[in-house]
């Protein structure tokens, strides 16, 4: 998180993390099809032929909070490819908040695996840890045939079992692309107001913020109707940040 | 480079980059003459900090004649700061007239939900206007009036809807050359921060290469030790070989000629192994160590490494336990590096030459991820395939810490076991137990087995 206190502005910075073509850079470009056109800019996408991320997208957000602090999230995916490592481990440098961006289909088992474990060895070696960093996991890709994905019962139980929030989405259709985005603002939020008292300092109001920002998405009605899609995930889990972010 | 850009250097997405970072100034003042070329209005672009960029014209007659009379500098001054610093209309732009009677037209150049500069245009007349203001005559009074007005109407006549043209396509203009700079000032940071990083891991290759040298010239000397430990010990037992052949065969007859040959026996037998032991380890340093791997029956294994044990040792009993129930009865291994494994582990928990009680154990483990989050989606549990062996009321020397320790054929015995592990996956633990005792334990993964 950046503070400018002289421009009165707020920088939040979230990741989309995955395995590649697990449909990370397909959640952005939902979100930007979505969102108010006031509070976005364009979404930048850095390509290689085969439609793969090279570098990053970047898809910059920006909201104005009732008490006139501007808040910037700026909304990054890394490159799923092994060969582009060290671009994720600068991607991820100062997140503030991550949507991990699983593939359904039982064949990207061990990819999600290695993917899990390449986000965890980068946010240590940028000083951040995993267990209080606030984490969303998303079940990508949920349209395709019964027989190749993880059925719903299943990521039920697991997510049941495990701490995080998750989500199931068809990022192609924006299926479950803002309740996720959602869910991860509002736990990240959370988190960076525990550390910095941003209600207090800025006059902020947490929940009808993000209320506002899901309206800017088009979710409609109660944002927590739409946090709430989640399996798992402990409701208001307070997370405690150490170093980085 | 602006003050923003500079906050972090080392991570592109923390700066806030500015207008001079993201536009070319010699192609932009390439755009403005354009623009000039169609409108004939003359047009300012003003950095984040109201610093001119570009410009498409020299200052108007009009400016230069009034700068030149006294305390028309001054106002002229004012004019451009209220240029520069004035706050935009919540559209981002606004308009005013002159003390001079020109107009002029601002709006604020954005960029990823920030204002980072403006464009100026003007100056340039109204339709309608052209009349020399009371103001004008007030600020300069040395003025003439009749040149100011000639130069006043040579000002070109620009209507507001067509100001506000201008400044949109304008606006959609720059706003697709900062899309473009921000692109390519964000790859070529990207470029520089993966060249650092590049440079960071080969640094940290490099120094674990260092370490690795150290280690492995260490691990040099103490395998140097370990052969002069190896070859102390088969020297003595030969010595004892020698000694007890000395007196002659026809002293095997005397009382106590059984008990000799048995020591005989013994130390032959060791010397066998041992020899045995280092041409095993010579070959698997080598790799060319055969590997025969076959449908193993645990239980079968721990049998007969049971009655090796007990055969060939100083071994009162080797309890054997198996809890291999509703797991895989076989798996694919090789039984004899198996054997040979258990059995080198089984003679260092005795301490080779101590006779004493021996338990063999065979049972399913687990190895569980790191508790972290995530873990119970991604992170699926190892099972695997546990032997043990342990030797009640001693403790086990731990290979690769307590080389000091080790004896020639402790060491040599569990240089070996480690590497013979290693062509199957499976690692060595030891588990000091105290006050019972210690164990090792092999573990192997079922995968790496696979199941029959």
């Amino acid at each position: 998180m950046q503070l400018d206190f002289r421009t009165r502005e707020l920088t939040i910075k979230l990741v989309y993390y995955g395995p590649a073509l697990s449909g990370k850079t397909s959640n952005l470009q939902a979100l930007h099809r979505v969102v108010d056109r006031d509070s976005t800019g364009r979404l930048m996408t850095l390509d290689t032929k085969d439609d793969r991320t090279l570098f990053f997208d970047l898809l910059p957000l920006n909201f104005k909070a009732k008490s006139g602090v501007s808040v910037r999230i700026k909304v990054f995916t890394v490159p799923g490819q092994q060969i582009h490592a060290s671009t994720r481990r600068l991607v991820v440098q100062g997140a503030d908040g991550v949507v991990f961006v699983a593939d359904s289909q039982h064949s990207e088992t061990q990819n999600n695996t290695t993917a899990f474990l390449d986000l965890k060895s980068n946010l240590e070696a940028n000083g951040l840890s995993m267990k209080a960093l606030p984490l969303v996991i998303q079940f990508n890709k949920r349209d395709l045939p019964a027989q190749a994905i993880r059925t719903r019962e299943e990521l039920e139980e697991l997510a049941r079992r495990g701490r995080e929030p998750v989500y199931l989405a068809v990022a192609t259709q924006g299926v479950g692309v803002v309740e996720s985005f959602l869910g991860l603002l509002q736990t990240t939020w959370q988190s960076l107001n525990e550390q910095h008292a941003l209600d207090r300092k800025f006059g902020f109001e947490s929940d009808s913020f993000v209320q506002m920002v899901g309206n800017k998405l088009g979710a409609g009605g109660p944002v927590l109707r739409a946090i709430n899609t989640r399996l798992g995930g402990a409701p208001s889990a307070p997370r405690t940040q150490s170093g980085g972010g | 480079m602006s003050a923003a850009a500079e906050q972090n250097p080392t991570d592109p997405f923390a700066a806030n980059v500015g207008l001079r970072e993201l536009l070319d100034v010699s192609s932009l003042e390439g755009v403005l003459s354009s623009f000039y070329a169609l409108f004939q209005i003359p047009i300012r672009i003003l950095d984040g900090e109201g610093r001119a960029l570009a410009k498409n014209r020299k200052q108007p007659a009009l400016s230069e004649y009034i700068n030149g009379l006294p305390g028309g500098a001054e106002r002229l001054s004012e004019l451009y700061d209220t240029l520069k610093q004035r706050e935009p209309d919540e559209d981002g732009q606004f308009s005013l007239t002159s003390f001079s009677g020109a107009s002029y037209h601002v709006a604020a150049i954005a960029h990823d939900g920030r204002r980072i500069g403006r464009v100026v245009l003007g100056p340039f007349l109204m339709p309608g206007a052209g009349e020399l203001p009371r103001e004008l005559l007030e600020a300069a009074p040395q003025l003439d009036a009749a040149r100011a007005r000639e130069l006043l109407g040579a000002l070109p006549r620009v209507r507001e809807e067509t100001v506000r043209a201008i400044t949109r396509h304008l606006g959609v203009t720059l706003d697709a050359l900062i899309f473009a700079g921000h692109k390519a000032w964000l790859t070529e940071a990207m470029h520089l921060c993966a060249v650092q990083e590049s440079f960071r891991e080969l640094s940290d290759k490099a120094q674990l290469l260092e370490q690795a040298e150290r280690s492995s010239i260490e691990f040099g000397r103490s395998r140097l030790r370990m052969f002069a430990g190896i070859a102390n010990d088969i020297g003595t037992r030969l010595s004892h070989v020698l000694a007890r052949l000395e007196p002659g065969l026809s002293e095997a007859r005397a009382p106590g000629g059984l008990a000799e040959r048995s020591a005989l026996e013994k130390d032959a037998r060791r010397l066998r192994e041992i020899a045995q032991s280092l041409s095993d380890l010579a070959r698997l340093e080598q790799g060319d160590f055969p590997i025969h791997k076959v449908e193993l029956d645990p239980a079968q294994l721990l049998s007969e490494v049971r009655l090796e044990l007990e055969g060939a040792a100083d071994t009162p009993s080797v309890e054997l336990l198996l809890s291999l129930a509703g797991g895989p009865p076989r798996w694919h291994a090789d039984g004899a590096v198996l054997r040979q494994v258990l059995t080198l582990l089984g003679q260092s928990a005795l301490g080779a030459r101590e006779p004493g009680a021996l338990r063999l154990e065979a049972r399913f483990g687990s190895e569980e991820p790191a508790a972290d989050g995530g873990w119970v989606l991604f992170g699926a549990p190892r099972t695997l395939l546990e032997l043990e062996v342990s030797a009640p009321g001693r403790r086990a020397v731990e290979p690769g810490r307590d080389a000091a320790l080790l004896d020639a054929e402790a060491g040599l015995a569990l240089a070996l076991v480690e590497r013979l592990l290693d062509v199957h996956g499976g690692q060595l633990r030891v588990e000091q137990r105290p006050p019972d005792g210690a164990a090792f334990v092999v573990a192997l993964p079922l995968d790496e087995l696979g199941a029959v």
